[in-house]
């Protein structure tokens, strides 16, 4: 029968028109033996029965139905096929990467990195903003900020009174709970140390859903204020303390010189709440103080409530307490927030950022292996040329590109995979404390999930830009071409260097963004403290109430202490000041100024200081005079204040000026130079120093100029302290220099990220340019020898290579630009004193990228001059 | 070969063919199976090797007017499977009873 009679049939008969559908699932080789099978089958039958038009419908329904039958065979049949192509491509494949392994080791490396860098980022975001936090429905856990409109903090604590109230009056959460953090002392066991200390209130545990491994969690009675003193154990500290002892319980511990028992262990399988370092937990009594804010809370949601009925009842409820309790209470409000992202915080932006960082990376890197792989396919245009003509369609040799590129990707996932792992783990070790929930960090199948993504997606885009090219129909032409290298396919060229102009734009988006963060970290390292780092050692101490419960005993203790550290050989001087410049810790109270309206004191944050502090740290004294030792107790009240606080006082010389602080007047004896007290990137504020002898503070730091080499000192001033008092621990104890370079190690931690995917992005695109400019320069060896034969001098070719390099690269340039300056603002937050769109930055970034090029054009560039004519010529 | 796992329904199919119901709609009409099972049970019976397929003649489907039909016959492994199969699935009705009821196998076959 006629092939189109028999169309005609098919169109008029369901029947057949559904097996000519179904065919396409059949494997392509046992397709036509398929359909006639099928066709013969339905067409013999509807013979059979009557001619089809006058089949009853009974009969064409029957016919119908066995047709559509026709596709569960034709599915059973196509895995084969599907087995079969894939196998012999990923065969293939493999052969022809083994037959490269300079090539294939190249790509792989170069993908791996990548994919790398991405990996390691993702298992970070993984472990911190996308893993539920490790509690039982910890979709309902939220934070309770307490929020003081006044001074616009939204991030505030909660009175003990106030967590009461909000306790009684709402029914939104299941439970409710508060904790503070503290440091505190333990003693008569081992060396003292501090450790860190979690004060709950009732409903801690169960709001989280802890559990204990062993004992139990603390009873109502037991938060009572001195009724008992119990604590529970984190597992990490019961492991170093009590070598994981199960007789632990009912055992005691010295805290504060108060003993505590021991009644329970956590579970190890808990998150440490509220930081990995807690190291045991206590009951906090009820504190009748409203104005005193000192409670972190959270809360359970009941499951059915949303945050927003939540969020509006507690609000109702403040709003009542600010009527109830105005004194307390005015300006003072509550907002909640998931647990998860309170505690994830502002590190959100930074890993999201870090992400887009990497993401570049591996675009980079993907145009790189792309290059490459259009490198081997002019290589191959033979090999694939014969493959066409033998019978391979376009759809086969694209699919046959593609595998090898997947497979090329694969590869290079699974080394990006390793590489991940070490990246995270350095990536972690250097990391400040600004990454949280650093312990839930790893490799899961998530990770795993978007290795794998991130391998195949780039391996089927790289696949499909060289097959694309690769499978360009015009054979014949082909054919012919491949003996000449003089042929040049414009496409294809295009192709290469819009992908290393893309390379060159991203990386200077990089280069532009690491070099603003530099900048602002060298500006903020360059910001003067007000005080001289050098030789100075120093550490923190904290007089226990229960030994030091008077003024006479801590004064009489500083006193011996000072004059122990100063005997001690290389001490220059020894002073103390109750909170070390850049520790991160300020006090801060409100004084009243004679003239200022008493509606809104400021807020003044005060030191109290030994008589040689200023000596010690080389703080300037502008005016006035300093303290001596008569500034005591029977003295008259006076006071050193900073600039700041100067202006704050009026015009005029502020010595002799009076203010109020804590309900006693003090005179303004000495002005001296501002201080960066609490970061070096934020303004000073109004500060006063007041005589240790007139304002004694349990805790100070002790600061020690050393006349050579101050951590020379570490081990002499440890004995000393332990002279005085033997029960006293010593904490960070540090050079000041280190107290200065750990301040601002969060700036640098992000500048050395961004620096090292900047740099890594960098030499990428330096690889790329080199390739594509010696590939142009290999493929152009007879133009150029052409052009020699005719007198071009060996400039004209240095300078020949090196244009085009410089082409591309600018283009590159000019777009990397623009686009910097539309993205760098995402950085905003993180800069110092710098613009997001500082022209020196832009320019040297530039001009970097611009002699980085040059540097990588320049070798083939030299070889181009040293073609010979007559070989050149020759080969043609 | 004959040591592969005959399921019933590939049993009946099997028994069909060994019974002269060569063609993929008699095997259907015979054993009342959907031809989404029938044709791909053939399929891997000719692929274990129990049964092989062969075209008709030319002749016969241009007299016709439509293409040439495949049929099938059982191999002498096949024949060893179905007796096997047999002494398993017993409530198989004796091929004698099961031939009277449709119509005769239609073309000729070789």
């Amino acid at each position: 029968m006629l092939p189109q009679n028999r169309n005609r049939e098919r169109r008029v008969r369901p029947h057949l028109w559904l097996i000519a559908v179904i065919g396409w699932i059949v494997p392509r080789r046992l397709r036509s033996d398929w359909q006639q099978e099928w066709e013969a089958e339905l067409r013999c039958r509807a013979a059979l029965l009557a001619d089809w038009g006058k089949l009853n419908w009974r009969s064409k329904l029957d016919l119908l139905r066995r047709s559509v039958g026709a596709f569960w065979d034709a599915l059973s049949l196509a895995p084969r096929r599907l087995e079969d192509d894939l196998f012999q491509d990923l065969r293939y494949a493999a052969r022809m990467l083994r037959r490269k392994p300079i090539f294939t080791a190249t790509a792989v490396l170069t993908l791996s990195l990548g994919i790398g860098a991405n990996t390691a980022v993702f298992s970070v975001i993984n472990g911190v903003l996308l893993r539920p936090l490790p509690y039982p429905q910890p979709e309902q856990l939220v934070r309770v900020w307490g929020i003081n409109q006044q001074i616009g903090n939204t991030r505030g604590k909660a009175s003990s009174p106030n967590l009461a109230d909000w306790r009684a009056q709402n029914t939104v959460f299941e439970s409710l709970g508060a904790y503070a953090e503290n440091r505190w002392m333990l003693t008569r066991q081992a060396e003292p140390e501090k450790i860190a200390v979690v004060q709950t209130t009732e409903g801690f545990f169960s709001v989280l859903g802890l559990r204990a491994a062993l004992g139990r969690f603390f009873l109502p009675p037991e938060y009572v204020s001195g009724q008992h003193q119990v604590a529970v154990l984190s597992d990490w500290f019961w492991q170093r303390r009590f070598g994981a002892d199960p007789k632990v319980i009912g055992q005691s511990l010295t805290l504060e010189d108060q003993s505590y028992t021991i009644i329970g262990v956590l579970s190890p399988n808990d998150l440490q709440f509220p930081s990995p370092s807690a190291a045991l937990w206590v009951p906090l009594p009820p504190d009748p103080a409203r104005g005193s804010r000192y409670l972190d809370t959270i809360a359970r949601l009941k499951p059915s409530v949303t945050l927003e009925q939540a969020q509006s009842e507690m609000s109702a409820i403040a709003g009542r307490l600010e009527k109830e309790h105005p004194e307390s209470n005015t300006g003072i409000g509550v907002r909640l927030e998931p647990l998860q992202e309170a505690i994830v915080g502002d590190s959100r932006k930074l890993l999201l950022i870090l992400l887009s960082i990497t993401g570049c990376v591996l675009l980079i890197a993907c145009a790189n292996v792309a290059n490459l792989l259009l490198f081997r396919l002019n290589e191959r245009q033979k090999e694939l040329t014969i493959r066409a003509a033998v019978g391979a369609t376009h759809l086969r040799i694209i699919r046959q590109l593609m595998t090898e590129s997947v497979l090329l990707a694969l590869c290079g996932g699974a080394a990006g995979l390793v590489l991940a792992r070490g990246t995270t783990t350095l990536l972690l070790s250097v990391s400040p404390q600004e990454i949280p929930r650093q312990n839930e960090i790893g490799m899961d199948s998530t990770v795993f999930a978007f290795a794998l993504v991130i391998s195949v997606l780039p391996g089927l885009v790289i696949g499909l830009l060289a097959a694309l090219q690769a499978s360009r129909p015009a054979l014949a032409q082909r054919l012919k071409e491949s003996g000449q290298r003089t042929a040049v396919n414009h496409r294809r060229h295009w192709l290469r260097h819009g992908l290393v102009i893309a390379e060159v734009a991203l990386s200077l988006v990089l280069a532009i963004g690491a070099g603003l963060l530099n900048k602002s970290l060298w500006l903020l390292q360059e910001v003067n403290p007000g005080f001289r780092s050098e030789h100075l050692l120093t550490f923190n101490l904290t007089l226990p109430d229960s030994r030091y419960p008077d003024t006479p005993r801590t004064l009489d203790f500083y006193a011996r202490l000072t004059e122990r550290l100063s005997a001690l050989p290389g001490v220059q001087s020894v002073a103390t000041v109750s909170m070390l410049p850049l520790s991160g810790d300020r006090l801060c109270n409100e004084v009243t100024i004679p003239g200022l309206s008493a509606e809104s004191p400021p807020c003044v944050e005060h030191h109290s200081i030994t008589p040689d502090y200023l000596r010690t740290m080389s703080i300037a004294l502008l005016s006035g005079r300093q303290f001596s030792e008569r500034d005591n107790q029977a003295a008259p009240r006076v006071a050193m204040i900073n600039q700041t606080m100067a202006r704050l006082l009026g015009p005029g010389e502020a010595i002799g000026k009076r203010f109020s602080f804590r309900g006693a007047e003090r005179e303004v004896v000495g002005v001296v130079a501002d201080v960066k007290h609490f970061r070096l990137n934020t303004d000073v504020r109004p500060e006063a120093y007041l005589p240790l002898k007139q304002a004694p503070l349990p805790f100070a730091s002790v600061v020690l100029r050393a006349s050579s080499e101050p951590a020379a000192l570490a081990a002499a001033a440890r004995q000393a302290v332990w002279s005085v008092d033997r029960d006293l621990p010593i904490s960070n104890l540090k050079t000041m220099e280190q107290v200065v370079a750990d301040s601002i190690a969060e700036p640098r931690f992000r500048a050395l990220l961004v620096n090292a995917f900047s740099a890594l992005a960098l030499l990428l695109t330096i690889v790329g340019l080199y390739g594509v400019i010696a590939y142009s320069v290999n493929q152009r060896v007879p133009e150029i020898g052409l052009r020699m034969a005719l007198g071009a001098q060996s400039q004209d070719m240095l300078r020949l290579v090196l244009g085009q390099g410089l082409k591309l690269t600018l283009t590159g340039i000019a777009i990397g630009l623009l686009g910097a300056w539309g993205l760098t603002r995402v950085l905003s937050s993180f800069l110092f004193s710098v613009s997001v769109t500082d022209p020196p930055t832009f320019v040297l970034m530039s001009a970097l990228l611009i002699v980085t090029a040059l540097l990588a054009c320049y070798l083939p560039a030299r070889r181009a001059t040293q073609v010979d004519p007559m070989i050149a010529l020759r080969c043609e | 070969m004959g040591k592969s796992y005959l399921s019933y329904s590939a049993t009946a199919i099997l028994q069909a063919v060994a019974n002269g119901y060569q063609y993929g709609f008699d095997i259907m009409d015979i054993t009342g199976l959907p031809s989404g099972t029938v044709y791909p049970a053939l399929r891997r019976l000719e692929e274990t090797d129990l049964v092989m397929s062969k075209w008709e003649k030319e002749g016969i489907a241009q007299r016709e007017q439509r293409p040439a039909r495949k049929y099938y016959e059982v191999t002498p492994a096949g024949k060893e499977a179905l007796a096997e199969a047999l002494k398993r699935y017993r409530l198989l009705e004796p091929p004698s009873r099961a031939v009277s009821r449709k119509p005769k196998p239609s073309g000729q076959q070789g």
